[in-house]
């Protein structure tokens, strides 16, 4: 084990101290008293970051299902990385969401004892659910090689995935009040920009494993196919957003107005640096390195601000302002929200690194 | 319900009653009168809105809340929300397309936090001097002080309207103690509260007469607050 192994996995141990200190703080003071959520703005940072490793999920789960269903057998080396990468980001983006509810206590019972069959996040639930477990049962068949359960598995991680993202998807497009989020798209939406987040964060595993592991010609094969798999997904994405977007700027209902008020950000930030940036980088930069990983990094950050601008954006502009309130309605983040997003992220890169570490992942078979 | 804006002055003697009334922490407001301006420069209109909540006939409350803890009375139409089955996790504050929601347990509008001066016991967000009593406080219509961690809103006053049967119109002066807060509180009598499907309420009465509208009507929610013109 080296030094640099050791401090990365010290500070992650930090992040994980310090998420517990806070889950602890927010049990005994309460999540509403130390967030910086109003009434006006009850989703904050942790309900953004949960939409954030959701998406990034089933993203991981797509590119699985590229490599065992669509028979793309190149991407064979990253199969078990995708598996274990999307069970970590889905657990951890439940954690940050469970960390928001008021009554945690009673969301197991309530939910199957009281269920609205009309309600998206009742339906989320069950869906992500039976992810879950899926991608659990999916993880064993492939530790114990039981080739039948895999191949079943897959089919059913592809379904799940594609049904708990765009439930998701709908408990924002139902809501016809705030038109920053509100439309039959929506769902759709979240899918396309769920292969983006899934691609950029295998690539990026994958070039990282090459800088500290070393190449071999198997893995350089898969890193080349992810690049092609990468570009494909930015387009998917960029395609997405751009239409997104010239609906919403197209529309003059005032609950549309962040559409006009965010162009500029969205212009310069989301499509330049968040897509056609990277995009330069992985067609100039062929082999697995830094300069690679670059392209992911960039994209997984503008993607984070740009799930929390959208999910706190559908509830900026105030409903039935007055004169005297704000038209758009203020937030930032608390320091017990930051240090949730920390804790998750911390979960993910600690069980992760060493699971790769330990050569777990290479044993299994695929 | 049906409100006069022609009579409303702003004054939210209203506001003031509900919160009163219900005991509601500072900006916790199940009541809000709104002050809008509409129209251009030259011809603007500018007009009270009191806003309690709209008990929507389409509520989109009750159909996004995952476990029912959000629901409409059959026999009249009030949406209340059963404190002993919210989670707290406020997909119904997104939902409400009119902002009449709240979650009292954000951080505190005034300091000191009234809820730290008088701690709540037995799992209660606070316990205020003065507060609805023991029977008048019930957690399955989100009546008196919540529990930690649930979302509240307007009720209609349910624990006042509830001890009569439902009759075509509630009197402020004779049924003074069967009618919502705020429809005694109004100094203008800009508030009817009774029955909308009776064409002898007064309510009725006065929607057919002088022409009432609702809160953006357009989404199709049919609120059951009627502002007459």
């Amino acid at each position: 084990m080296s030094n640099l192994f050791k401090v990365w996995i010290g500070l992650l141990a930090l992040g994980v101290l310090l998420g517990l200190y806070t889950t602890f703080q927010i049990f005994t003071i309460g999540h509403g008293e130390l967030a910086n959520t109003t009434q006006l703005l009850p989703w904050g940072l942790q309900v953004s970051t949960y939409i954030y490793l959701a998406l990034t999920s089933t993203g991981c789960s797509f590119v699985y299902c590229l490599a065992t269903l669509g028979g793309v057998d190149k991407l064979k080396p990253i199969v078990p990385r995708a598996v274990l990468l999307a069970l970590l980001t889905i657990i951890a983006g439940f954690t940050s969401l469970s960390l928001e509810i008021g009554r945690l206590e009673r969301l197991a019972i309530e939910f199957i004892v009281n269920p609205n069959l009309t309600s998206p996040m009742w339906w989320m639930g069950v869906f992500y659910t039976m992810y879950i477990v899926v991608l659990m049962i999916e993880l064993a068949a492939m530790i114990f090689h039981i080739e039948w359960l895999m191949k079943v598995g897959s089919v059913a991680v592809l379904i799940t995935a594609i049904a708990g993202h765009s439930t998701l998807g709908s408990v924002f497009g139902v809501l016809e009040g705030r038109g920053y989020g509100f439309g039959a798209l929506t769902p759709i939406y979240f899918l396309m920009m769920a292969f983006l987040g899934g691609a950029s964060l295998i690539l990026l595993v994958s070039c990282l494993i090459s800088i500290f592991k070393g190449s071999n010609k198997e893995f350089d094969e898969a890193v080349t196919t992810l690049r092609k798999v990468f570009l494909a997904s930015v387009a998917i994405a960029f395609l997405a957003t751009v239409w997104r977007y010239v609906v919403g700027v197209w529309v003059s209902d005032p609950y549309y107005d962040l559409f006009d008020l965010g162009f500029n950000k969205f212009l310069k930030f989301s499509l330049l640096l968040g897509m056609i940036v990277p995009v330069l980088i992985v067609v100039f930069q062929k082999k697995a390195g830094i300069g690679l990983a670059l392209a992911p990094i960039i994209v997984l950050v503008v993607q984070f601000i740009d799930r929390n601008t959208l999910i706190v954006g559908i509830q900026k502009i105030a409903l039935l302002q007055g004169v005297w309130e704000p038209r758009i309605l203020p937030y930032t983040p608390a320091p017990v929200e930051i240090s949730v997003v920390i804790f998750v992220m911390s979960i993910i890169g600690i069980i992760y690194s060493i699971a790769e570490q330990r050569g777990f992942l290479e044993k299994i078979k695929h | 319900m049906a409100i006069d804006l022609a009579k409303c002055v702003g004054c939210q003697a209203c506001s003031v009653a509900c919160s009163m009334e219900n005991t509601r922490v500072p900006g916790e407001n199940w009541h809000k009168v709104i002050f809008m301006n509409e129209g251009e420069t030259g011809t603007k209109k500018f007009t009270w809105y009191p806003r309690p909540c709209q008990h929507c006939t389409e509520a989109p409350c009750t159909k996004v809340c995952p476990v029912r803890a959000t629901r409409k009375r059959k026999e009249d139409g009030v949406v209340l929300i059963n404190w002993y089955k919210c989670l707290g996790c406020r997909y119904c504050v997104m939902a409400c397309p009119y902002g009449v929601r709240c979650y009292p347990e954000v951080k505190p509008l005034l300091e000191p936090d009234i809820k730290e001066v008088y701690h709540g016991r037995r799992a209660k967000l606070w316990d205020p001097p003065y507060q609805l009593s023991r029977e008048e406080q019930d957690g399955k219509r989100g009546t008196g002080i919540p529990p930690k961690g649930v979302v509240t809103k307007c009720t209609f006053c349910a624990h006042r309207t509830d001890r009569k049967e439902m009759t075509p119109d509630r009197d402020p002066v004779k049924d003074r103690d069967f009618t919502p807060a705020c429809v005694i509180a109004c100094p203008a009598s800009a508030r009817y509260f009774g029955d909308i499907d009776n064409p002898e309420s007064e309510v009725s009465k006065r929607v057919e007469r002088k022409g009432a509208y609702r809160l953006r009507e357009e989404l199709g929610t049919k609120p059951q607050v009627f502002y007459v013109k």
